[in-house]
């Protein structure tokens, strides 16, 4: 069982340097991840998913910092690694796919070019491979490959989302962190990213930390869930068990904020 | 016949121009052909994904821009044709917006007693037997706010909800008959939303409030109204009642929508080529839809689709 465990979070503990003094936002967190799992991890907006998903990839910045715990990613002790290391690892090992694809892409530059960029600096391959790499991504989130050469902008936000995915699987990781990958999106075309991501799961096997706050989404892709509270998981188990038997008040709590089609209108 | 509605559009169309500082001008039919009625009290809900002329219509019914042809009434009455100062202010008073930032209309430098007191004032809604400070009550306990903990407060000391509550309230002190709600809870926390849903439904069924609620949510579409028109590139394409619509689509793109709502109890497909398949045929639907200038015609009791 703990052997193919690929991420092993232990007492994660993440604070915010403020003019007030230091705000714990993660607190005591455990979680792990095993190959070619899928973990939920859902709450509220300000509960910390978006910290935790940097802090995982060492992506975090001041006024963050790390207090405490560990990560270990693949047996290997993530907040042990130099820079130069941590440089090679991430995308190669763990990527990202960031809340909002207008920040993840760099306005300026081709889609074409952002691709390149990641590609060459990992591999010290040519061009002429980057654009055979590219072609081929381009092909498994279904954008026709003509659209390498167009900016950020003149791609709609769905496609846009697309290309954040495709980056993501340039160098093949084994995890993708996907924080709120949908959620900026309408309901059809968060239907067909959603289809898209776990299709690419399916074919490739790669892990996924999926960050949402739509429960329900969530619950129809992950194998486990964890539930975020105020800095702290308060609640993880088997999609199944959450979806059914729920625990925690909490958990219950987020399940009843939404109507769904089942609630009865009473309506005189 | 039914009784006559609150609220009507005949054939609205509204295009705009847009100067693009390159090339050709371009021209969005931000609405195309929208004809709807809603009865005093009653519900109705614009669905559609962004871009689909939601806010436009909204703020069409708010008499907030001229349309390019067409009716809107209220009471039976143009809203266009209001000639006198008084009259305007009268439809002014009747309508009223509450937006989906719950910052965008409070004044940042008010407290809750000013936003309430002046539009109560204003308006002259304090009958003789009563006083400015009962109203100021009332309005705040039928959003269900203590007034004692919210009257002195400033907009950035209430959380989001309480802030939406406060848009209600305004609008109540006005005398607001048909509210227009643009997406009012989607920027609020999950756990709130539904308070300010139930809030809403409470003010339609016991105090016969009017609503015009735009969403892309169908869920809450069919928990707070009775009827539902779904709109795609400017056009409703299918109407009528919400939980026929949820229940049983008639529009290939209304179908489309219904089936990509999340659902806790069915799986995503984990198949790749499926995946490609779902996207093609999502295109395909929408290619179709655009295309598409049939009118709405019936089908069925209370039933309007276009083919
Ligand atoms: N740069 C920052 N400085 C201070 N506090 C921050 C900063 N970024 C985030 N926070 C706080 O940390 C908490 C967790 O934020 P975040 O991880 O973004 O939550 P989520 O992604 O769940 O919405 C929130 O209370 C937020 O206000
Ligand atoms: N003031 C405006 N000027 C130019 N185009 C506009 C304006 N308002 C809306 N639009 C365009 O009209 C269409 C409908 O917009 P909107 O009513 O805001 O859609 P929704 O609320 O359904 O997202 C969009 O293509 C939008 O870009
Ligand atoms: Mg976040
Ligand atoms: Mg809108």
């Amino acid at each position: 069982m703990s052997e193919d465990r690929f991420l092993d979070v232990k007492g994660l503990e993440v604070d915010y340097m403020t003019l007030d003094g230091p705000f714990r936002a993660v607190k005591t967190v455990d979680l792990h991840i095993n190959k070619g799992e899928v973990l939920g991890l859902a709450g509220e907006s300000g509960c910390g998913k978006s910290t935790i998903a940097y802090a995982l990839m060492r992506l975090h910045r001041p006024p963050a910092f790390i207090s405490g715990g560990s990560i270990t990613v693949d047996g290997e002790d993530v907040l042990a690694f130099d820079e130069e290391t941590l440089n090679q690892w991430r995308w190669s090992k763990v990527s990202l796919v960031f809340q909002s694809a207008m920040n993840a892409l760099n306005p300026v530059l081709t889609i074409f070019e952002q691709f390149r960029d990641v590609y060459h600096r990992h591999t010290g391959k040519s061009t002429a491979e980057a654009r055979a790499r590219a072609i081929e991504l381009m092909g498994l989130v279904g954008i026709d490959p003509a659209r390498l050469d167009d900016f950020p902008h003149q791609l709609s936000g769905g496609m846009r989302q697309r290309v954040v995915l495709a980056n993501a699987l340039i160098l093949e990781p084994q995890m993708i962190i996907m924080d709120e990958p949908t959620t900026a999106l309408d309901v059809v075309v968060q239907r067909e990213i959603l289809q898209e991501i776990a299709g690419l799961q399916a074919k490739f096997g790669f892990s996924i930390l999926f960050i949402t706050h739509d429960l329900a989404l969530m619950a129809q892709f992950a194998d486990r869930i964890a539930i975020m509270l105020e800095g702290e998981i308060v609640e993880v188990n088997d999609t199944q068990e959450i979806v059914n038997n729920p625990q925690h008040d909490y958990t219950k709590k987020l399940w009843e904020a939404m109507p769904s089609f089942d609630d009865t209108k009473g309506v005189a | 016949m039914s009784a006559p509605a609150f609220l009507t559009l005949d054939q609205v169309h509204k295009t705009y121009t847009l100067k693009t500082m390159f090339g050709p001008t371009k021209q969005v039919k931000a609405l195309q052909d929208i004809s709807f009625s809603l009865q005093k009290g009653q519900a109705l809900a614009l669905v559609g994904e962004s871009g689909s002329g939601k806010s436009t219509c909204g703020r069409a019914v708010a008499g907030m821009f001229q349309i390019d042809s067409g009716k809107i009434c209220v009471e039976g009455k143009p809203i266009a044709t209001a000639h006198t100062s008084k009259e305007k202010r009268e439809t002014a008073r009747k309508v009223q917006m509450v937006f989906q930032d719950p910052f965008a209309s409070l004044n940042p430098t008010h407290t809750v007693r000013h936003h309430l007191e002046r539009p109560l004032k204003l308006h002259k809604r304090v009958p003789a037997d009563s006083t400015l400070e009962d109203e100021l009550h009332r309005t705040l306990t039928d959003v269900e706010l203590d007034p004692a903990a919210t009257l002195e407060k400033y907009p950035h000391e209430l959380s989001g909800g309480q802030r939406q509550r406060i848009n209600l309230a305004r609008a109540l002190a006005v005398g607001a008959e048909l509210i227009i709600a643009d997406e009012p809870t989607s920027m609020l926390d999950v756990s709130i939303r539904r308070s300010i849903l139930n809030l809403m439904k409470r003010l339609k069924d016991e105090r016969g409030i009017t609503f015009l609620y735009i969403t892309h949510d169908l869920a809450t579409a069919h928990y707070l109204t009775e009827n539902t028109a779904v709109m795609f590139g400017g056009r409703i394409v299918e109407y009528g009642p919400s939980d026929q619509i949820v229940r049983d689509p008639q529009h290939a793109y209304s179908k489309l929508l219904l089936s990509s709502v999340p659902s806790a109890k069915t799986k995503i497909d984990a198949n790749f080529e499926h995946a490609k398949d779902f996207s093609n045929f999502a295109d395909e639907v929408r290619k179709a839809t655009a295309a598409s200038t049939a009118p709405l015609a019936s089908i069925g009791e209370g039933r309007m689709m276009r083919s």
